[in-house]
């Protein structure tokens, strides 16, 4: 991101615990416009939480997020549903409707958000389909009935059909052999440079991380203790982020059981 | 441990759970009644509630009835009041048994599937995914069902009222040896709209606890296949007992004098 430019995503001193277990601890983080930014850690240490308190899922304890300048924090029901029509959430494990269609799952969003009659969101939504390779053949399918990177195109089509300008990616290839984890990696950066969105993505997968993001930051504790180029992740000067970029057992990162 | 500490933490918890359910029906019934609706979801659920549990509602309430009609002639027989066999079994029927078996009946098959379901929906982030594509759960998950079981359950509850009135007449004629006439006419004798009128509005309410308790402890599920089992047992167990507490303060508005 450009030094001046306001950002699209600003996050400052965000924190948020359950009971005594303090997950985030005046987290800062933001993205630029058209900016990819990456947030890795290993599992347990809050990522998800960050992004159910950056769209709205659970609210934090304190510290603010802003979109634009503009807070999305302490919003009422109805005034972060409608700014939560400007983010796309691709779930970890899809998070499809078991009960509707594949066809029906990229067109909810058309009709429940944007208003679009049911047969005009079932055009857009084969054109989506079309978009992360699915024919139209898997639209009359349900969600049981699909491979794990299936789901996973599926859920990436719903996730922008929509056409939000931010796109937030939760462990997008977990459970995914590689093959199948470079092909939705190489999707989603297909998707966000289409859409012009600011993409923000968790996982813990170095590989998926690097192909995807612009920047890399790293959260270790509750807090982002490195952030910087994608390109320069592997040479961070960090020990943290030495360490669990080579994923050595010896170094500062001590595995403790959590439960978030 | 101070055992008083204890009894608090444990009330209040109770507590705290009560309020929690009071919010989630008031939340529920607030956004039954304000747009968007979602008349196909409605028309699903009601199908689910009211067509499938036909079979199961109509067979309870017909063997009660022939239960009802002979523990009725053997008991009157012994202060030769063999004659209001009908008329008990009818009212029984409308009044209480009707209403009730069906409660509890939809409760078992409609309360733990709703409870199974949702959870199902809470635990892999359905629900999650609901919110982000702007469309409120409350309104395409819980109202729908709520709705659904009001309008489901008095009609249920009659054509069970009509089956076990017939069971018990099966048993009178076929059985006993009444004359199917005689019957039919003290059947209807001492039936007033109150006795239908008061098991229509006990199913009703009925049917709002039973799709309440299935989609509050579906909506609350904790984490995984235990989470999702504890919320279906919850859900059945809660309803049923709700459904007896319920049928009691009702027949207390109908008929104290």
């Amino acid at each position: 991101m450009a030094s001046g430019e306001r950002p699209k995503i600003l996050i400052r001193d965000l924190n948020k615990a359950f009971g005594s277990n303090h997950v985030l601890r005046n987290l800062n983080l933001e993205a630029g416009a058209g900016e990819s930014v990456v947030v890795i850690g290993g599992s347990g240490t809050g990522k998800s939480v960050l992004i159910k308190c950056l769209i709205g899922l659970m609210e934090p304890d304190s510290g603010t997020i802003e979109l634009d300048g503009e807070p999305i924090t302490g919003l009422t029901a109805a005034e972060r549903e409608a700014k939560m029509a400007r983010f796309g959430l691709l779930f970890q494990n899809g998070a499809l409707f078991d009960s509707l269609s594949v066809l029906d799952n990229v067109a909810f969003g058309l009709v429940s958000a944007q208003g679009r009659p049911a047969a005009e969101a079932r055009v857009t939504a084969l054109e989506k389909l079309a978009q992360v390779g699915l024919d139209e053949s898997v639209g009359s399918m349900y969600p049981a009935e699909l491979s794990g990177g299936m789901r996973k195109r599926v859920a990436l089509a719903r996730t922008i059909a929509t056409e939000p300008d931010i796109l937030l990616f939760d462990e997008p290839t977990t459970g995914l052999d590689p093959v199948a984890g470079d092909v939705i990696d190489q999707l989603i950066l297909k998707c966000v440079r289409e859409l012009g969105a600011t993409a923000l993505t968790i996982t813990h997968d170095m590989e998926s991380a690097k192909r995807i993001g612009d920047r890399i930051a790293m959260l270790y504790d509750g807090r982002i203790i490195w952030v910087g180029p994608a390109d320069a992740v592997d040479a961070s000067g960090n020990d943290h982020v030495d360490q669990f970029v080579h994923g050595r057992v010896d170094g500062p990162i001590a595995f403790a059981a959590r439960r978030h | 441990m101070n055992p008083l500490a204890t009894i608090g933490r444990a009330f209040l918890n109770f507590l705290a759970a009560i309020g929690r359910l009071v919010i989630f029906a008031a939340l529920s019934v607030s956004h039954c009644v304000r747009p968007p609706f979602y008349p196909r979801i409605l028309l699903k659920q009601v199908i689910e509630i009211g067509y499938y549990s036909l079979p199961v509602v109509g067979l309870t309430t017909l063997f009660s009835g022939m239960v009802l009609a002979l523990q009725s002639y053997t008991g009157f027989a012994r202060f030769s009041a063999e004659g209001a066999v009908a008329t008990v079994v009818v009212l029984s029927i409308t009044r209480e048994l009707g209403p009730v078996l069906a409660g509890l009946m939809v409760a078992g098959r409609i309360g733990a599937s709703m409870a199974a379901e949702i959870g199902t929906m809470r635990v892999t982030e359905q629900i999650d995914a609901l919110t982000t594509l702007s469309t409120n759960p409350y309104k395409y998950l819980v109202a729908p069902r709520i709705l659904a079981g009001v309008i489901s359950l008095p009609f249920l509850v009659l054509v069970g009222d009509i089956i076990g009135v017939f069971g018990g007449y099966i048993v009178g004629v076929y059985k006993l040896g009444f004359n199917a006439g005689t019957y039919l006419q003290r059947t209807v004798e001492f039936l007033e709209p109150i006795d239908v009128i008061s098991g229509l509005v006990k199913a009703a309410a009925f049917g709002f606890l039973v799709a309440l308790m299935g989609c509050y402890h579906g909506y609350r599920s904790g984490r995984g296949a235990q989470g999702v089992g504890a919320a279906t047992t919850n859900a059945v167990v809660s309803a049923s007992i709700l459904i007896l507490v319920a049928n009691y303060g009702i027949t207390t508005l109908f008929f104290s004098q």
